[in-house]
C-alpha cells in the first residue's frame, strides 16, 4: 500500500513539475530565449503528463497498449533529448562559428551511426521490425546522449564558459541520464538484487524530478547572464581593471 | 576532409562508448517491476513486459524443440533400439547358457558329474590294500553312508604290500 503511495506520489509530482515549468517558461516571456527547453519540456508535459497519464488510466500497466505506447513516446523524448544537447553544443558554441561547425559535423555523424546501429539489431530479427529497433534506437540515442552530455559539461569547464544558467541546465540533464544508468549499474552489480532492483524502479521518476527542479532554478532564480567565451571576458575584464 | 575525418572519428568513439556502457550495466534481463536494462524519461509508471516474454521486446519468445536437450537445431539421432553400446554396429548376442569368453559355445559338462574329464571318478576299493606305488585314492570327503551300520575302519595291524601310505578312514 505504501509502495503504491509512494509511486503515484512521484509520478502525480512529477506531472506538477512539468507543469510548473511550462507556465515559469512562459511567464516573463523567458520562452524566446528558451527555444528549444521550452518545445522539450512542453512535449515532455504532453506526452508524459497528458498522453501516458490518460493511457495508463484507460488500459492499465499490465496492458499490451501501454507498452507500446509508453516506449513509442520514450523514442520521441530520447530524440527531444537529442535535440536538447544540440541546442546545449550551440549556445555553447555562440561565440565560435568554426567549433560549431566541428560539432555540429560531430552531432550529425553521431545520430547517423546510432541509427546504423540500431539498425544492425535488426539482423537478428527481421520479424521484430517494429519493436527491436524502436527499442534500440531509443536506448542507444540515450546512452549517447549521456555521452555527449558529459562532453559538453567537461567543454564548458575547460573553456570556461561563463553561463550559469547552461551549466544548470547542462548539470539537470546529467542528472536524468547519469542517475538512472548508475542505478542500473548498481543492479548489475549486486546481480539483481531486491533492494537494488526495488530502487531502480524508484529511480527513473526521481531522477526526471531532479533534472525538473534543477531546471526550476536555473529559469527561475540563476543570474542571468550573456554567454561570453572565456577569453573574450578575461580580456573585458583586464579592460575594465586598466580602465579603473 | 580532415576536419570531417577527425568529426567522424570522434562520432564513432561517442558511440562506441555509449554502447559499451550499455552493454556493460545493462547487459541482463529478469522479473522485475520495470524491464531491467531499459532506461526511460518521465515519470509514469513504467510499463510490465507482456506476459511469456522476458527478453527486450515484445515478439513471444521461440519455444524449443521438444525432447531435446542439446545445443544447435539440428534434431537429435535417436540411438537404435535394443542396444546400448556405442557404435552402431548390432551387439552380438551371447550364446545361451553359456559365461565363457569368446563366441565359440562352451561344452556343457555331462550332467551329473562334477571332476575334470568325462570318465566316472573310481571310488576307493574301502578294505582293501592296493597293490603298487600309486596312492590310494582317498574317499569323498564328507560322504555321509546310507544305513545305520558303523563306518568301517581300515584293518588295524594288517600290512600291506608297498611303501605307500595306508590311507586314512574316511571323515564321518
Amino acid at each position: 500500500m505504501s509502495d503504491l503511495l509512494f509511486t503515484r506520489g512521484l509520478q502525480y509530482a512529477g506531472y506538477v513539475v512539468e507543469a510548473i515549468i511550462c507556465l515559469l517558461l512562459f511567464w516573463h516571456g523567458r520562452w524566446k530565449r528558451l527555444k528549444l527547453l521550452c518545445m522539450y519540456v512542453g512535449a515532455l508535459f504532453l506526452l508524459d503528463g497528458v498522453a501516458r497519464s490518460a493511457s495508463f488510466s484507460f488500459f492499465g500497466q499490465g496492458s499490451t497498449q501501454y507498452y507500446y505506447f509508453y516506449w513509442v513516446t520514450d523514442v520521441m523524448l530520447a530524440l527531444g533529448a537529442f535535440l536538447l544537447v544540440c541546442g546545449f553544443f550551440h549556445r555553447a558554441c555562440a561565440q565560435d562559428e568554426k567549433r560549431w561547425a566541428f560539432v555540429r559535423l560531430l552531432l550529425v555523424s553521431v545520430f547517423t551511426i546510432v541509427l546504423g546501429v540500431s539498425a544492425l539489431s535488426l539482423t537478428r530479427n527481421y520479424a521484430h521490425l517494429y519493436t527491436m529497433f524502436i527499442i534500440e534506437f531509443s536506448q542507444n540515442l540515450y546512452f549517447s546522449c549521456l555521452v555527449l552530455n558529459t562532453l559538453l559539461y567537461v567543454m564548458i569547464q575547460q573553456l570556461e564558459i561563463e553561463d550559469d544558467e547552461l551549466g544548470l541546465l547542462v548539470c539537470g540533464l546529467g542528472v536524468q541520464f547519469a542517475g538512472e544508468a548508475a542505478g542500473l549499474a548498481l543492479v548489475h552489480v549486486t546481480w539483481g538484487g531486491a533492494f537494488a532492483t526495488i530502487l531502480f524502479g524508484y529511480l527513473s521518476p526521481i531522477c526526471t524530478l531532479g533534472m525538473l527542479s534543477i531546471w526550476i532554478y536555473a529559469i527561475g532564480k540563476a543570474p542571468q547572464e550573456v554567454p561570453v567565451p572565456s577569453k573574450l571576458g578575461k580580456k573585458a575584464a583586464l579592460l575594465e581593471a586598466v580602465a579603473d | 576532409m580532415k576536419k570531417f575525418n577527425l568529426a567522424f572519428s570522434l562520432a564513432l568513439l561517442v558511440v562506441l562508448t555509449s554502447v559499451t556502457i550499455r552493454r556493460s550495466v545493462g547487459g541482463f534481463g529478469s522479473g522485475a517491476q520495470a524491464p531491467l536494462g531499459m532506461i526511460a524519461i518521465g515519470t509514469s509508471p513504467v510499463p510490465l513486459p507482456p506476459l511469456g516474454s522476458a527478453g527486450i521486446g515484445t515478439s513471444p519468445v521461440p519455444l524449443p524443440p521438444l525432447g531435446s536437450a542439446g545445443i544447435g537445431t539440428s534434431p537429435v539421432p535417436l540411438p537404435p533400439l535394443g542396444s546400448a553400446g556405442i557404435g552402431t554396429s548390432p551387439v552380438p548376442m551371447p550364446p545361451l547358457g553359456s559365461a565363457g569368453i569368446g563366441t565359440s559355445p562352451v561344452p556343457m559338462p555331462p550332467l551329473g558329474s562334477a571332476g575334470i574329464g568325462t570318465s566316472p571318478v573310481p571310488m576307493p576299493p574301502l578294505g582293501s590294500a592296493g597293490i603298487g606305488t600309486s596312492p590310494v585314492p582317498l574317499p569323498p570327503l564328507g560322504k555321509a553312508g546310507i544305513g545305520t551300520s558303523p563306518v568301517p575302519m581300515p584293518p588295524l595291524g594288517s600290512a600291506g604290500i608297498g611303501t605307500s601310505p595306508v590311507p586314512l578312514p574316511p571323515l564321518s
